[in-house]
């Protein structure tokens, strides 16, 4: 900066300087946001087979709703919500087999922009059974719950942690609160035995529960109750 | 204040949401004439440059640094207030990572030769106050009134008319109906600096 203005940019990703003419130009800053979804592991590049047995989760991929790339800042250019059904998708389809097992939990779609649920039901690989989100309509079998007894635990998946039984003992999986309140939903509450599995908070690409489980027993036999708040790095200073 | 140089770095992803809950923090305790507008996280400065050293040399100084390093993520965590060179500084404190400070380090130990700065913490960057401020220049009182309901040491809600609070409550319905939000404090979040 100099004085109230921006003298010049530098772009990490790019390295170099981007004249002040085009700093805030959407297609430098989509390319920039490309680059770093790719490089942060946010979007895929190739697929990554995994074991026919394995089991995913993912929640609330909102495809369709230009919004919630800012509510939840998502590294996508605002006005580009095509782009980021396309690396969604894309995400899915790199990880999962079509013999694997994906637990939806809600919110496949929203906005009056979106296509139906059925349209992007048939974009995406696996055998899915979907729980429903608030925000779903138009996913005929959809279940508002389910159980599931694994690598020696008991989860239940949910949409809303909040719609779970307080007597459930076992472990809740849920969506709902995307990256918004990190503190009382990190990705693994150990405590509370919560994992959140939104979009936002395991990076953009389903999670396979066997990672889940190797993390839960991990911190448990140390006795680490410190909730990991995202799948990937961040800082914890 | 046109030869007043700032290294910063830019929000990313958690731009919006910064903005909208300082514009939200503005309204709610009339404080707008206090509000940042471009968040952001300062690495250097303000300072200005010692005489014979240009804005192109200052560029291609920082160049160097700058090449070493890929994004720089840090967490957004609460709040904080803090005394700052022109009045009290309310601000969502930054937790750094390594690459923060280390960057933070080698920003200070190039420029620091060739630049006189206004901030004393540039001779101790290794004791930077990592910050993304909301509202400077404000009186102690003031402040300290904003930052205990911010940090919910005060239940009440702020000294506020009644067409105030008329307006707000009516501004919840119309966002709750158009489906939008209306800002949420506070939030951690998790950004990464791209430039």
């Amino acid at each position: 900066m100099k004085g109230e203005d921006i003298l010049t940019e530098y772009d990490l990703l790019e390295k170099r300087w981007i004249s002040n003419d085009h700093s805030h130009s959407s297609k430098s800053w989509q390319k920039t946001l490309a680059l770093f979804r790719q490089q942060s592991g946010f979007e895929r590049l190739d697929p990554l087979p995994s074991p026919n047995e394995d089991i995913f989760l993912i929640a609330d991929l909102h495809l369709g709703h230009a919004n919630i790339i800012r509510y939840c800042s998502r590294p996508f250019l605002f006005s580009d919500v095509r782009e980021m059904d396309h690396v969604l998708i894309k995400n899915w389809n790199y990880t999962i087999s079509p013999a694997n097992r994906v637990y939806y939990l809600g919110d496949l779609r929203y906005g009056t922009d979106a296509l139906p649920a059925l349209q992007y039901r048939q974009k995406l690989k696996g055998n899915i059974t979907f729980v429903t989100g608030n925000h779903d309509d138009g996913v005929p079998d959809a279940v508002p719950s389910c159980l599931l007894d694994y690598g020696g635990f008991r989860f239940l998946l949910v949409h809303d942690p909040a719609d779970c039984r307080p007597a459930f003992d076992g472990w809740v999986i849920h969506g709902h609160h995307h990256n918004n309140d990190l503190r009382h939903y990190p990705f693994i509450d150990f405590e509370h035995r919560r994992i959140n599995v939104s979009a936002e908070v395991i990076g953009y690409c389903p999670v396979n529960l066997k990672d889940i489980c190797e993390l839960i027993r991990e911190h448990m036999s140390r006795g680490d109750m410190t909730p990991i708040l995202l799948k990937y790095p961040y800082c914890t200073e | 204040m046109d030869d007043i140089y700032l290294i910063e770095i830019r929000l990313a992803m958690t731009k919006w949401r910064i903005r909208k809950t300082i514009s939200y923090i503005g309204r709610l305790f009339s404080i707008q004439g206090f509000l940042e507008h471009h968040p952001h996280v300062t690495l250097f400065g303000p300072f200005t440059l010692n005489e014979g050293v240009s804005s192109r040399q200052l560029i291609d100084i920082l160049s160097q640094v700058a090449a070493g390093y890929n994004p720089i993520p840090f967490t957004i965590d609460g709040w904080e207030m803090r005394q700052g060179i022109h009045g009290n500084v309310i601000a969502f404190p930054v937790r750094p990572s390594d690459s923060l400070k280390k960057l933070t380090s080698s920003v200070a130990g190039i420029l620091s030769p060739l630049t006189y700065s206004h901030n004393i913490w540039d001779a101790h960057p290794d004791s930077k106050w990592f910050h993304v401020t909301v509202a400077n220049r404000m009186d102690p009182v003031q402040a300290a009134t904003v930052f205990s309901v911010l940090t919910g040491r005060q239940q009440e809600q702020p000294p506020l008319g009644i067409l105030l609070r008329l307006r707000n409550m009516l501004r919840r319905v119309i966002s709750r109906k158009k489906g939008t939000r209306s800002a949420r404090l506070p939030w951690m979040m998790q950004d990464s600096g791209l430039r």
